[in-house]
């Protein structure tokens, strides 16, 4: 087997128990029309309750399987495809090798290319397997993609031309199709980021009083980008490498590898996970180092229920070395090598932070003036107070200089427990104008919100 | 209306409808920038807008001044803060799973010296919002830290005790219920003084919702108003209600009536021709509007009891004596008198209100005399009196006794069963090892049938039982019965409440 998949993978990777009950029950032999497999990639068909068999197809990747199922179950993965995956490890020879089926060759085709635009994740990839590279077809496609891009993008624009004539008050009736829409031609025109960004803004219309703000706010970004792109040569190196990660050029762990890193004694500041499409957890990880006081972000993926590959505990240091992704502010970033395990901060020893409001405003004005496109700011706060007036909340530095929460935080009377209307040190996530609270440091304690 | 609402309001109405988009009017950078911008292709310099003014409103943002008093710092608090895991017990609990433990989990916190830790105070604090009666427990782990958060917001008020008389001004009937009860733990008679103030004002049925609020924290302050006000009250639910609380006084000016009322009811002494002393009941032979004003019904109510009305009468005026009182007149022991009434006349009237008055006074050693009566009789209501009326240690020696001195099955049938499970203190380990030793022998008969009488038993027990006997009695108890399913399923819920128990106390002293 050329990846180590395992009966783990395949309950980890079913989208609920019931699936994975009734998927074992597929993972008989017996039950299937054909069977096959070429290399990583699996397939069969199946009888369905139509008069043709339901073709499934299963390419075999621990971190990112795809999949295709001709059922019309709405479970994604179905059980078709999880009983596929089970009879891998129950069954093994039932899955002779094999040239694939033309309907599997066209859907490996199709996946690879749509594996190509999702967001990439680091990845490690087995040392000296390297193909030779062809680098006359690498730059074919990359002035392919460049090409496309740039359709893309020309079309984007007239999309949001036509949605400013026509006015946001119109986007209230559309359904996600609307959105999803557009965010499709951006996948197919290779900018998944711009697709990404799209699709969330689906969410924004009448979901408060101030949406039209909101959306107007996030459709100024999209044409900042259609604009940077346009005079892209023209730019600095470091908002060119900015503008392309927004639009969905990606890096993979080899390209960053060699590039210089950052060694210093990461403290993991605090840690959110957000549910991405089909049953893809993003984790995002601040780490702050202690010498340099730079800040890093770490961003892994992981499928349902299985762990992230990098163990990162909030409250603790890490000693390593991180290579940032080049960028015009840089933030996200790779450990490129961990030196020892974790340790606990000390009793004594307090998470690093800007001393006053002010200070931390000024290193985000600062930022936001080497990127635009900065959406989250990791800001540690030193010695602030949460404070209630009726239904606002406030941090209160040393200096009585505020800063506003966000309401939808939930652990406010939580916060406020902890300091006990004494400073204590905050870390959280700033959008510009209210700060996300995830992590405290109150009488030599971490916590998490 | 600032310039980039200007904005908003034009781009959500669309350029179609308003071709000529507002420019900009200010000096800053924004607007500079802004003005470059070419005016015949509104859609871009919305759109443009749309980077620029947030963009440039973020960068220049100053966190303001804000000098405002802040509410005064928490005092420290010494308490140790409890685990992780206990934490996880408590909302294990507060979610509605095996919330009915949760009163023995704050009783062990208070009693370990703990305090809740700051994660879960904000639930703490609103779940107890819906609980006045178990506002006192709660009280005890909140520490300093819950204390001063419960005064750092309106809703959590009731805790502080801040602001009783404003919440009772503005609130409704339940809200003045809620604070009644509490308040009546703290401050008895304010709440009593706050009831008198609405008394006249109020309805017969509000009066008597607030009136029963007086029972917890009663006592001879509130007599003046109970005798002189309630009892003359226009609703006789109302005055049955006060006659009823007053009979609880010992002192009060109603249950000196009674007792001079039910003392010239009994005699004891040997009649002509016995052996020995026999109590004696002599039926009242008048009703007066006197009794009916001390609560004395005049009519039984046919269908719930046989009763003639002049024995009715004597049971009512008997029950609000104390027991004491008897045998102080008599110089006699409760046990004595129970034998001497058993031989007498009347018999069950006397012994059915001597129990009654034994539960309502809690007296220990008339308790103990009128037991095996009502176990016999199968009087659960006059038991469940009689076991609270117990201290927990006459409980355990009674309790002890009765399942040493009968080795039957411990089933419906068996006299402690009942008692038992009327016995809701954590039991004692000999106590709980003497209740699994007798299943153990009945279960490894080969044919025991455990009755639905063991298996509701095994509910209390789960929470009588001390989880230090978890591993015996998952030991006897899984063993092969012939109880079916159903006794297997209580087999499996009585193991898993008393492992939860255990779990949790354990992870109080982490």
């Amino acid at each position: 087997m050329a990846v180590n998949w395992t009966t783990e993978h395949t309950l980890a990777f079913a989208p609920d128990q019931q699936v994975a009950d009734s998927g074992k029950q597929l993972a008989d032999a017996r039950q299937w029309q054909s069977l096959g497999r070429a290399g990583d990639t699996l397939w069969g068909t199946i009888k369905g309750s139509g008069s043709n068999p339901y073709q499934v197809s299963l390419a075999l990747d621990p971190s990112r399987p795809a999949f295709k199922c001709t059922c019309l179950s709405r479970k994604k993965p179905c059980k078709h495809v999880v009983g596929l995956a089970f009879l891998l490890n129950d069954d093994p020879a039932a899955l002779a090798e094999q040239e694939p089926p033309p309907w599997v060759a066209d859907w490996l085709d199709q996946a690879g290319r749509q594996r190509a635009r999702q967001p990439a994740q680091p990845q490690q990839k087995p040392a000296g397997g390297k193909k030779p590279v062809d680098e006359a077809a690498q730059a074919r496609r990359a002035a392919e993609r460049e090409a496309k891009v740039g359709a893309g993008l020309e079309e984007l624009e007239v999309w949001l031309r036509d949605l400013l004539y026509n006015g946001l008050a119109s986007v209230q009736s559309k359904d996600y199709g609307f959105w999803d829409g557009i965010a499709r031609r951006m996948v197919d025109a290779q900018a998944p980021g711009l697709a990404a960004r799209l699709r969330t803004m689906a969410d924004i219309p009448g979901s408060d009083k101030d949406w039209p703000a909101r959306l107007l706010e996030q459709l100024g970004q999209l044409y900042l980008l259609i604009a940077a792109y346009k005079r892209i040569d023209a730019l600095p190196p470091g908002l060119q490498a900015e503008a392309r990660a927004q639009i969905g050029w990606t890096w993979n762990r080899e390209e960053l590898l060699p590039r210089p890193g950052v060694r210093d004694r990461w403290v993991v500041m605090g840690q959110r996970v957000e549910d991405a499409e089909n049953n893809l957890h993003a984790r995002y990880t601040w780490l702050w180092g202690k010498t340099t006081g730079k800040a890093a972000l770490i961003l892994e993926f992981a499928y349902g229920g299985r762990a992230f590959e990098t163990p990162l505990m909030p409250g603790k240091v890490i000693d390593a070395e991180l290579v940032y992704y080049p960028g015009a502010y840089p933030l996200r970033a790779i450990i490129k090598q961990q030196r020892g395990a974790a340790v606990g901060l000390q009793p004594g020893e307090r998470l690093p932070g800007y001393a006053t409001a002010a200070e931390a405003v000024e290193a985000y004005a600062a930022a936001l003036a080497c990127t635009p496109w900065l959406d989250r700011f990791p800001m540690a706060l030193r010695a602030v107070r949460p404070v209630r007036y009726s239904s606002t909340w406030v941090l209160r530095d040393s200096a009585d200089r505020r800063l506003h929460l966000v309401s939808h935080f939930e652990d406010k009377w939580y916060l406020v427990a902890l300091s006990g209307g004494r400073p204590l040190d905050l870390f959280g996530e700033w959008d510009g104008e209210r700060l996300h609270p995830l992590s405290a440091w109150a009488e030599d304690r971490f916590v998490e919100f | 209306m600032s310039y980039w609402d200007e904005i908003v309001s034009a781009a959500l109405l669309g350029t179609a409808r308003m071709p000529a988009i507002p420019q900009p009017a200010g000096d800053d950078a924004a607007s500079a920038l802004l003005a470059a911008l070419d005016p015949a292709d509104p859609e871009a310099f919305l759109l443009s807008a749309a980077v620029a003014l947030p963009v440039h409103r973020r960068a220049g943002l100053v966190p303001a001044l804000d000098t405002r008093p802040i509410p005064e710092a928490c005092p420290p608090d010494d308490l140790p803060r409890l685990g992780e895991r206990a934490a996880r017990h408590m909302e294990h609990m507060l979610g509605g799973q095996r919330l009915d433990v949760f009163p023995e989990w704050l009783r062990a916190v208070a009693a370990a010296g703990k305090r809740v830790s700051e994660k879960m105070l904000p639930t703490l604090l609103d779940f107890g919002r819906a609980r006045p009666e178990m506002r006192r427990a709660i009280l005890g782990v909140l520490g300093e830290r819950g204390r001063w958060l419960a005064a750092q917001d309106a809703k959590w008020d009731y805790w502080t005790g801040r602001n009783v008389d404003k919440a009772w001004q503005e609130g409704d009937v339940d809200a003045r219920l809620t604070l009644l009860t509490w308040l009546r733990e703290d401050d008895p008679n304010h709440a009593r003084e706050l009831l008198v103030s609405i008394w006249p004002k109020e309805e017969a049925n509000e009066r008597y919702k607030y009136l029963a609020k007086l029972e917890a924290g009663l006592s001879m302050a509130d007599e003046p108003f109970l005798e002189e006000t309630a009892l003359d009250d226009d609703s006789r639910r109302v005055r049955q209600l006060t006659a009823r609380l007053l009979s609880w006084l010992p002192e009060s000016r109603l249950s000196k009536r009674m007792l001079q009322r039910a003392d010239a009811l009994l005699t004891y002494e040997i009649p002509p021709g016995q052996p020995s002393e026999q109590v004696t009941l002599h039926l009242p032979t008048h009703y007066d509007r006197t009794m009916e004003r001390d609560g004395v019904v005049k009519k039984p109510k046919h269908h719930v009891r046989d009763i003639e009305e002049p024995a009715w009468w004597a049971l009512q005026m008997l029950q609000v004596a104390p027991p004491g009182y008897w045998s102080q007149k008599w110089g006699a022991s409760p046990g004595a008198l129970v034998e001497a009434a058993r031989l007498g006349f009347h018999r069950d009237i006397i012994l059915e209100a001597w129990s009654f008055a034994a539960g309502q006074h809690r007296d220990g050693a008339w308790a103990a005399a009128l037991l095996p009566r009502a176990i016999k009789q199968g009087d659960n209501t006059g038991l469940f009196g009689l076991m609270g009326a117990l201290s927990v240690e006459q409980r355990e020696t009674i309790l002890m006794g009765m399942l040493q001195a009968n080795r039957k099955p411990l089933r419906g049938s068996h006299p402690a069963l009942m008692p038992l499970r009327l016995s809701p203190h954590v039991w004692s380990e000999e106590l709980a090892l003497e209740v699994l030793d007798n299943w153990r022998r009945y279960l490894e008969r080969g044919n025991a049938r455990p009755d639905p009488d063991m298996r509701e038993a095994l509910k209390g027990f789960a929470h009588y039982m001390p989880p230090s006997v978890y591993d015996y009695a998952k030991d006897v108890l899984t063993t092969e019965s012939s109880g079916g399913r159903i006794w297997d399923n209580a087999v499996t819920e009585f193991l898993l409440l008393l492992q939860f128990r255990r779990e949790m106390l354990e992870a109080i002293d982490e």
